[in-house]
């Protein structure tokens, strides 16, 4: 790498940063907006697995799935406008839906083991 | 450096109903590209189809002769402004600024009426300021195009000309393509008109087309 290169490398760096952290915080605004009821549902996940037992995990893992289907469709059709929001700085739909879904996921899952153990 | 966003070969059908057939248009670096149709023919389609959030049966879309197909995903090339209000209510302006890189006092110091709205909610505003910050937004945010679909909706006509004078500032820097039912604006910012009509575009040359073209009254 010549000194240019170094020299672009470390004006562009914080820049990305910058950029990862704006979209992270974008979308955990977009997150909020169905935060409370998708942990709501958690805690009612975690709480049903704990009264039943283990051989209630598929049961739970389909109710959590059936009601990410109702939050798709709700945010989809009534809160839809604010899409353009994101998607005017640089967010497509489908990149918020998977990270926000994935991370409510990761919480729903250790939830239920905290829930077991 | 001038920067070109054409759109052509535009066909779009919902069921046997044609809707687009017939499009060409072209917005410049420089230029305010008005566009003007009555309702139902397809304007906001249009502007979706060049977003890329309306899927066309075909289309062409291309920026300085790129083919771009999701411009939504390229907020440096295209903003979009709907015709509706699109920014979350719960955020206070201070975050939009910020989420825009735009600087906040610039705006204050064009409309003092929000001086006070620095953390105010954008659910606490008006619905005409809501539009103007919106409106503010997409002409000042950083990027080659903007599209705006009913600028003029809900603002007075203070703000009307306050937005037509940053409109003609703004086109220095990008190309602006513009539609509303408020004609008369469209057609005095504009620096070219097309008129949608009949699911073609038309370049008109004098106002007198409007009224050939089915649009308006003289």
């Amino acid at each position: 790498m010549n000194l240019n290169q170094l020299k672009c490398a470390k004006t562009i760096q914080p820049k990305d940063k910058m950029l990862k952290i704006k979209t992270l915080r974008l979308m955990f605004t977009f997150y909020m907006s169905f935060f409370t009821t998708a942990f709501v549902l958690t805690l009612v996940s975690a709480y049903m697995l704990s009264k039943l037992g283990s051989e209630a995990f598929t049961l739970i893992f389909w109710f959590k799935i059936i009601t990410y289907g109702i939050i798709i469709y709700y945010i989809n059709n009534y809160k839809n406008k604010e899409f353009y929001y994101y998607q005017n700085l640089g967010i497509p739909k489908l990149t918020l839906w998977i990270g926000t879904l994935t991370f409510d996921f990761l919480l729903f899952v250790a939830l239920l083991i905290y829930a077991v153990k | 450096m001038i920067h070109k966003l054409e759109a052509d070969s535009i066909f779009l059908e919902f069921g046997s109903r044609r809707i687009l057939s017939d499009i060409y248009l072209k917005c410049e670096t420089g230029k305010i590209t008005g566009l003007l149709g009555r309702n139902g023919n397809g304007k906001t389609c249009l502007m979706n189809i060049i977003y890329g959030n309306l899927n066309a049966n075909s289309k062409s879309i291309r920026f300085d002769d790129l083919t771009v197909q999701a411009a939504y995903k390229r907020p440096d090339l295209l903003l979009y402004l709907p015709q509706f209000n699109f920014i979350p209510q719960t955020l206070t302006l201070k975050r939009v600024f910020a989420d825009f890189d735009l600087d906040f006092f610039e705006f204050e110091n064009r409309f003092p009426d929000f001086k006070s709205n620095y953390k105010s909610a954008l659910k606490n505003l008006s619905g005409g300021n809501r539009r103007l910050v919106e409106v503010y937004i997409v002409l000042k945010a950083k990027s080659k195009f903007a599209m705006l679909d009913e600028p003029f909706s809900h603002l007075s006509p203070i703000m009307i000309e306050a937005i037509m004078e940053l409109m003609n500032e703004e086109k220095k820097n990008k190309g602006l393509l513009i539609t509303d039912h408020m004609f008369r604006n469209i057609i005095e910012i504009s620096d070219s008109l097309y008129v949608l009509t009949g699911g073609k575009t038309h370049l008109t040359k004098a106002v007198e087309e409007l009224e050939f073209l089915g649009y308006a009254k003289d």
